[in-house]
């Protein structure tokens, strides 16, 4: 659209990319094509489909990351985390923050938008879908730990895990306080999942 | 190979995706709602345009060949008053982008405080590709397809992208021919001689002028100390600069298609525009003075400036450039300069936007003058049109910035409370009929 007012503006998220990356993801996982992963998906199996929103959520969590300090780090929980997905499930994710913006929200809101719609490209039986993350925004300083040294958010059951985390304001998430074990095993248990 | 075919697979299947617009801005209103304590039954008025209208124009090309193009008229809202927006002639003009910029009129009028709803309207065709003479046909046709929507008091529309004031000399007249009586107040936009305001083609870059004072004085800052970048020297740019001169601001960078150019000292913007009016394809190409040296556009979003004007197009401020801004203002003169990633990362830095909503309206203002100006029948001096409109852009400068403070947001984002929560007040006002 030429002269496009701020409030219609798409992000720059290059979102074919997004899916591609983690169409391949899912490929390399289950040794498959990539034809062959997107008729899983059109099929609904439900191990592809938590893959392929696990995968999702990372890139999500890589490209918020390269955004600046705006953002400390990036969880995800929910189905993407099982095997159970479903082709209308959305994918649960905590975006940690210094501090709470209208511009972070404003610029999730958008980048759902430009998912939810390249998700509805691929997949028809997702055509009725209106929002793909469901995302919430927590300030580092709202995340706690529980006894089992689990980062914990509020209104959040399970334990989140954890996709990307910022180098520079690491001191400040609430990692930095569990012990040197705990936050090593926390970050190998994404390594595994990843597999990028 | 197997690495190659599965990376391109849903990029393949996505190279079209089309995000669309109307779906962008329901989602910028949802935002807004967060902020906001609008009934439900009102926000439900809000999230819908009332009226929409998908019209087929036939036209006789000039081989004597018939064309059927597709048109657009939405009236998003008239809660506040006459519904008011552009008609853009475009290839790829779509409902949906036209309902969501209907959306965005009836959002920036309120902003400003002008009697007007929201509305737009399109028509899908390449303009390029057509004469002089269809164009007009084509103008004509749709204004008849039109017709039983707009008028003075119900939806004024406007130039926009491709459509000029002689297009709506064509609408005007056609509305005469068909209504039987003069109406000039049914377009904006017009010639001077058929009732365009004066002042109308100055009033974006002064509107982007004023709010650009505004800021700094807000920011304690003296316009005499500030070095200013302008992005785009056409109707918005140059006026904003030429004005901004005029006020003791030093413009220290200049751009356009042709290129941009720095001069640390600060431009004679007088002699600038002697140059570019006489220059073949009126550019900054090829202008030299001393101390003025050429750098690329990118450099001059990024120079040593206090405030940068992007007056071009949008997308221009983005995530792999924000960081590099050193201005501590930015002003947006051009419709969406910056993207949704910019916008954090210059938020990061403690950099104050005034938003396009706001700081471009001084076209939409003029064009509420120039409306009553024709139902009067009294046309106003051109300085009567500039003060009114100072005043006008001065408090809805004061309103954003309030807000913006007492609910500890961004100007964008008050902006757009301020429209919405104003629509939302009248809808309510009025109540459901029957």
């Amino acid at each position: 659209m030429i002269g496009t007012p701020s409030a219609l503006l798409a992000c720059e998220a290059s979102l074919p990319s997004l899916f591609d990356r983690a169409v391949t993801h899912c490929a390399r996982r289950r040794g498959e094509t990539s034809p062959e992963i997107l008729r899983r998906l059109r099929a609904g199996d439900p191990e592809t489909h938590s893959t392929f929103r696990y995968a999702l959520a990372k890139g999500i969590g890589e490209y918020l990351g390269g955004l600046g300090i705006s953002f400390h780090a990036v969880y995800v929980h929910g189905s993407a985390m099982g095997d159970a997905a479903s082709p209308c499930s959305d994918i649960d994710i905590v975006v940690v923050v210094g501090h709470r913006r209208d511009e972070i929200e404003r610029l999730l809101g958008l980048l759902d938008v430009g998912l939810v719609t390249c998700f509805r490209m691929l997949l028809p039986q997702a055509k009725a879908m209106r929002s793909l993350l469901d995302v919430r925004i927590v300030e580092s300083g709202e995340a706690t730990t529980d006894g089992q040294s689990m980062t914990c958010f509020p209104g959040i059951a399970s334990h989140p895990v954890c996709l990307w985390r910022a180098e520079a304001s690491a001191r400040a998430t609430p990692e930095r306080l569990l012990p040197r074990r705990r936050q090593s095993a926390l970050m190998n248990s994404c390594r595994i999942r990843d597999g990028w | 190979m197997a690495t190659r075919n599965i990376a391109s697979t849903a990029s393949n299947q996505l190279a079209a995706t089309h995000i669309n617009p109307y779906e962008m801005m329901l989602e910028q209103l949802d935002l807004v709602r967060e902020y906001t304590d609008i009934p439900e039954g009102i926000w439900r008025i809000l999230r819908q345009p009332e009226r929409t209208l998908e019209v087929g124009v036939p036209v006789v090309r000039d081989d004597g060949e018939i064309e059927v193009f597709t048109g657009y008229r939405v009236q998003y809202s008239s809660v506040r008053g006459p519904c008011k927006g552009g008609i853009r002639f475009h290839p790829g003009v779509t409902l949906d982008e036209v309902k969501a910029l209907a959306g965005w009129m009836a959002w920036k009028c309120a902003v400003v405080d002008v009697p007007y709803g929201g509305g737009k309207g399109g028509v899908v065709c390449d303009p390029s590709s057509l004469t002089r003479r269809e164009i007009e046909r084509l103008t004509r046709r749709y204004t008849a397809m039109i017709y039983p929507l707009i008028g003075t008091r119900r939806d004024i529309p406007a130039p926009d992208v491709n459509t000029s004031a002689e297009v709506m000399n064509w609408i005007v007249d056609t509305a005469g021919v068909l209504s039987g009586e003069a109406v000039p107040g049914i377009v904006t936009g017009k010639s001077l001689e058929l009732g365009g305001a004066a002042g109308r083609r100055e009033a974006t870059g002064r509107g982007v002028m004023l709010s650009t004072l505004g800021a700094l004085e807000r920011l304690g800052i003296d316009v005499a100390s500030v070095r200013v970048a302008i992005q785009g020297f056409g109707n918005v740019g140059s006026v904003a600069a030429q004005l901004l001169a005029q006020q003791g601001a030093h413009i220290v960078g200049l751009s356009d298609v042709s290129g941009a150019l720095h001069c640390p000292s600060g431009f004679k913007i007088d002699d600038v525009l002697r140059y570019v009016e006489s220059s073949p394809g009126h550019l900054l190409a090829g202008y030299n003075a001393t101390g003025v040296e050429s750098i690329t556009g990118d450099e001059l979003l990024t120079l040593d400036v206090d405030v940068l004007i992007p007056a071009a197009l949008e997308a221009q401020i983005t995530a792999a450039n924000a960081g590099s801004v050193r201005a501590s203002l930015i002003v947006e003169g051009a419709n969406g300069p910056t993207t949704p990633e910019a916008d954090l990362i210059l938020g990061e830095r403690g950099a104050v936007i005034v938003p396009d909503i706001l700081a471009n309206a001084g076209g939409v203002v003029c064009s509420y003058f120039e409306w009553v100006q024709n139902i009067q029948c009294f046309p106003w001096e051109e300085q009567q049109t500039n003060q009114r409109l100072g005043r006008i852009l001065q408090r809805a400068l004061d309103q954003v910035w309030t807000l913006a403070n007492e609910r500890s947001v961004s100007l964008r984002l008050a902006a757009f409370i301020l429209g919405v929560e104003r629509v939302a007040a009248a809808a309510q006002m009025r109540g459901v009929f029957p």
